[in-house]
């Protein structure tokens, strides 16, 4: 082991190292990028290279994309990469009550804590891992989906119905292009963007992202609703000291990181968010959870981190990659001349652990690093809207092109920014939605193969660890039924949870909108000819219409009573439009759709530039020289970053072309 | 004077053809050529084309710089789709992917472009092969008298699930088909976690993640490999299998005989085909000749670089088998006019798969 550290500590290994650290920063705190993106990019540049310094430089870069994805979760709202969507639902509100730099301390410092026990945990782990990793089959990978998706109950706060409805939802939209069982393609309305099944990416970054920058630029606030001089109230130190106090939840997150991040075909994607409903199951006081709680940060933080140390050593030792990173480093070991197998434990166990202790390294230096930056980064959160909104959403998109590269993408992510708008406006949670995309493929796979694979439900009960999961399923359905049926919490839900006239009226046609949705799903699925196609999302769809109808049933009661409320239907009406900004969301979506018309006449050069000019000068008020220059700057990030360092095909446009 | 005149003549002729020919091997001289394929970042298709394209850019006469673009979508069929919808091709633009030989030849929802009919600047195949777990096999030649195994495979579309199957089927085994897994990897943990007894895997995959880790152990044994087969019906060479049978060869082994039937016609018709292409390069409709020259002269000379074959080997444990541009255009041409019998056969043969 003190072998592997001295060939990281070695010149010039652990320069590669450290560029590989700055890289991965700054392709991590980018939405839509991430690691794997990062590992694509850099491998080429390791063919020629040793084994160990060219693992140095990847090693580096895929521990900590991971880390400063928190930026952009905690300070905008927008996950990172796939691994930071569970940090954005309390680290953001901690954003928004000016307690930033309190998030981030919190983060870094678990994050690095994270990955050295991951990376530790594992070389300890590797005489008895991998009878654990067998002792996974299909049907359990089955049983931990389901359980993962007990956690919607978690992400519903009080509105449990609407979130089970969101939660189906998700899993219909992972229905849809080829099914993997039978190979037919479903719900695709004969586009080929939609063969493949909808990117997880774009419809976070619509979901989550579009609906806050909107309301940043309608109501003309900061990110942070909170003066700058309350930030002191929130610092760093505040976040290192918040993890000692929950320091047991640090380590049993990390604990669930690194074994979650060892079973393949789980990895980075699902950690996070049992680590979150691991932490709101095991807090005594729940009530500041999606409104701020500290404890929401410090849970996906430890466990994201932990999961890529966990995802690298079946990678190595057993050539069984946990993850896609994974299945890169994989290549990369492959390209070097090296057998993944028992060759990486005996032979060339110096460069085995060489790649532990470079996750270990890479996590310390990039937290310190980042927290060094934190007090400047924590302050973009105190910049007036209009001078942060267009920049950002460039980026956003930008992220959301990253996916597969065509305007499905952008009309992928502009639709979930109006339901995500719709949903916001009408008290519904959104987090179910993306917890069940990523989930829904999982759980039919493996149902669908369970099926094929056992005669009959004998599974359910012949095997072990099935059963364990099954009892943890029913565990949490009856804590969460027992937290929704108490007396008190009911008092106090009620209390906090009384939807506005307007609330009740977004809902009402939000529920009406998803009602004819999975109705029409329904007849289509009905029409599938295999069993196995259409199973998975009829079984969805059974549960989601009687729901949606109930809950419409309620919403038209709601409805009534506020328009009783108003005096009328006119007076409701213009009541709701008032509080929803009506007018100045739809004319934000307005510009958002010009840019997309701009797209596909004169392609992505020239409309992004011309959105943030537009926006800077007609609705921000810059000047027309600051407007150019905004402008300027955007194009040069484009034409830069995503043409060119990345190599992205931009949209052929029709003008230009 | 008309002595002088006919060598000026002569001296202008070859200077102007010395012009021309240093105007075409210099056409790519400072530009950049798109090179699109049509997988995600990461997976193991982009990371060889990738590989690839670092030596056949040094291949071009006028050293051209050679992007590597992501276009995945339409479940492969995307990348195919954009190559034969470009209207103004610029001899800039080459679309390198893996062939789905079934999606073209079952018309599978998506894919427009007719591949036979794009310029073919170079193709590559890649072997595969079936292994299966020895608990219930004290050899490779039990497999026909053993009841009950389970076949492990990725879609029923899929070229590894249609082999294993046909050649499972044509053998008389008494097996379970599970199809459905999301690839290789995943199948491959099944069979370790014993769930699944037999697996078609490609032979790169099982030379570096198969071999080493449980056939050294006895836990697995091969099977046969599925032969590739060019254009004229004549079973090439594959020094890579080592001393791993074709299927075939198995055949008689176990058998006696020779392999017949309708189920061996189809397999038979398949080979050349399905497993004839599995990596292409296209130029798009209306791309010059002069470029497509170029391009397939450079492609056919990196498959002969030392240096290149030398980095193919380290990534797939042999070089991958070379489709020459004659062979290759008729795999295309036969896969895209597949006869109707065919076409309803293999259709029906993946529908009950389902």
């Amino acid at each position: 082991m003190l072998a592997g550290l001295a060939l990281v500590l070695s010149w010039p290994t652990f320069g590669y190292l450290l560029l590989g650290v700055f890289i991965g920063m700054w392709i991590g705190a980018v939405p839509g990028l991430g690691g794997v993106v990062g590992l694509v990019l850099l491998l080429p540049f390791t063919f020629s290279m040793d084994p160990v310094p060219a693992f140095a430089l990847l090693m580096g870069l895929y521990a900590v994309t991971s880390t400063s994805d928190t930026i952009s979760a905690i300070l905008l709202g927008i996950p990172g990469s796939v691994a930071s969507q569970a940090t954005i639902l309390d680290g953001y509100p901690l954003a928004k009550k000016g307690h930033a730099g309190r998030a981030f301390g919190a983060a870094y410092t678990v994050s690095a804590f994270g990955g050295v026990f991951g990376a530790l945990l594992m070389a300890a782990s590797l005489p008895f891992i991998l009878p654990v990793i067998f002792a996974f089959g299909i049907p359990e990978f089955l049983m931990l989906g389901l359980l993962g998706l007990t956690m919607v109950g978690v992400l519903s706060g009080g509105a449990v119905g609407k979130g089970l409805i969101v939660g189906l939802l998700g899993l219909l939209l992972t229905t849809i292009g080829y099914a993997e069982a039978t190979g037919v393609p479903r719900f695709n309305l004969h586009t080929e963007y939609l063969l493949d099944g909808l990117p997880i990416i774009p419809i976070a970054l619509g979901l989550f992202g579009i609906p806050e920058l909107l309301e940043m630029a309608v109501k003309n606030t900061s990110i942070s609703r909170v003066k700058m001089a309350d930030e002191s109230r929130g610092g760093m130190l505040r976040g290192i000291k918040d993890v000692l106090k929950h320091r047991w939840l640090t380590i049993r997150s990390a604990l669930v990181g690194t074994y979650v991040g060892v079973l393949p075909g789980l990895g980075g994607s699902i950690v996070d968010w049992i680590a979150y409903g691991h932490a709101v199951q095991s807090a005594k006081d729940k009530s500041q959870f999606g409104e701020g709680d500290i404890r929401g940060v410090i849970a996906p933080e430890s466990a994201n981190n932990a999961s890529r140390a966990g995802a690298l050593i079946p990678t190595v030792a057993f050539g069984i990659p946990g993850s896609l990173g994974a299945a890169i480093l994989l290549s990369a070991l492959v390209i070097k001349g090296l057998q993944p197998g028992p060759d990486m434990l005996t032979v060339n166990l110096g460069l085995t652990f060489s790649m532990i202790w470079d996750i270990a390294i890479a996590n310390i230096l990039a937290a310190g690093l980042l927290m060094l930056l934190s007090r400047q980064i924590a302050k973009i959160a105190f910049l007036p809207a209009h001078s942060v909104v267009p920049g950002v959403m460039v980026v956003l998109l930008m992220g959301a092109w990253v996916a597969t590269s065509s305007m499905g993408d952008w009309w992928t992510c502009l639709c979930m920014a109006a339901l995500g708008y719709v949903m916001k406006q009408g008290g519904w949670p959104r987090s179910p939605l993306i917890l069940a995309l990523v989930l829904g493929t999982l759980i039919e796979n493996n149902y669908q193969l369970t099926m094929q694979l056992h005669d009959g439900l004998s599974w359910m009960y012949q095997r072990p660890i099935v059963v364990i999961i099954e009892v943890a399923i029913l565990v949490t359905i009856f804590l969460a039924a027992r937290g929704l049926t108490r007396p008190k919490s009911v008092r106090a839900r009620k209390k906090k949870d009384i939807p506005s006239p307007s609330q009740s009226l977004m809902s009402f046609l939000l529920s009406a909108m998803l009602l004819a949705v999975f109705v029409w799903a329904f007849l289509n699925a009905k029409g599938f000819e295999d069993a196995a196609t259409g199973e998975f999302p009829l079984a969805v769809l059974t549960l989601a219409i009687p729901l949606t109808l109930f809950v419409l049933i309620r919403d038209v009661r709601a409805c009534r009573g506020g328009i009783k409320q108003a005096g009328g239907t006119a007076p409701a009406i213009t009541a709701a439009s008032l509080e929803w900004q009506l007018p100045a969301s739809m004319r934000f979506f307005g510009y958002l759709l010009v840019m997309l018309a701009t797209t596909y006449l004169a392609g992505q050069l020239v409309s992004l530039p011309l959105f943030v000019a537009l926006y800077a000068r007609r609705w921000g008020n810059f000047s027309w020289t600051m407007s150019l220059v905004y402008a300027a700057a955007s194009l040069l990030l484009v034409w830069g970053l995503y043409a060119q360092v990345m190599n992205l095909r931009l949209y052929p446009s029709l003008l230009f072309d | 004077m008309i002595r002088s005149l006919f060598i000026a003549l002569i001296l202008a002729t070859t200077l102007l053809t010395a012009c021309g020919e240093t105007e075409d091997k210099e056409f790519y001289s400072g530009k950049t050529i798109s090179v699109y394929v049509g997988r995600p970042p990461g997976s193991g298709a982009d990371l060889a084309v990738r590989s690839f394209v670092r030596f056949w850019q040094e291949h071009i006469p006028g050293r051209p710089t050679m992007v590597v673009k992501n276009v995945p979508g339409g479940a492969g069929s995307r990348v195919w789709n954009l190559a034969w919808d470009e209207k103004n091709p610029n001899d800039l633009e080459v679309f390198f992917s893996p062939v789905s030989g079934t999606a073209v030849i079952v018309r599978e929802e998506g894919l427009r472009a007719d591949l036979s009919k794009l310029p073919l600047l170079g193709a590559l195949t890649s072997p595969n092969m079936t292994y299966a777990r020895t608990e219930r096999l004290e050899s490779a030649d039990d497999l026909p008298n053993v009841k009950g195994l389970t076949f492990g495979g990725q879609g029923p579309a899929h070229r590894f699930s249609v082999l294993g199957r046909l050649t499972l089927d044509i053998l008389g085994v008494d097996y379970n088909s599970v199809t459905g897994f999301s690839g290789s990897s995943e199948v491959f943990n099944a069979l370790r976690r014993k769930e699944v007894d037999i697996q078609t895997a490609p032979l790169n995959f099982y030379r570096f993640t198969v071999e080493p880790s449980v056939v050294e152990t006895g836990e697995v044994i091969p099977l046969w490999y599925n032969p590739i087969i060019n254009a004229n019906g004549e079973i090439m060479p594959l020094e890579a299998a080592g001393d791993i049978p074709s299927f075939i060869d198995y055949y008689e082994s176990v058998k006696g005989e020779a392999p017949a039937g309708e189920l061996f016609e189809m397999y038979k018709w398949l080979l050349p085909n399905i497993n004839g292409i599995v990596y292409a390069a296209f130029l798009p409709r209306g791309s010059t000749a002069e470029a497509t020259q170029i391009l397939s002269e450079s492609f056919a000379r990196v498959t002969q670089d030392e240096a290149y074959r030398a980095e193919e080997e380290r990534m797939f444990g042999f070089n991958l088998p070379v489709v020459s541009s004659t062979d290759g255009a008729k795999i295309l041409d036969d896969m895209a006019n597949a006869p109707d019998a065919v076409r309803r056969l293999l259709n029906e043969y993946i529908q009950e798969a389902r």
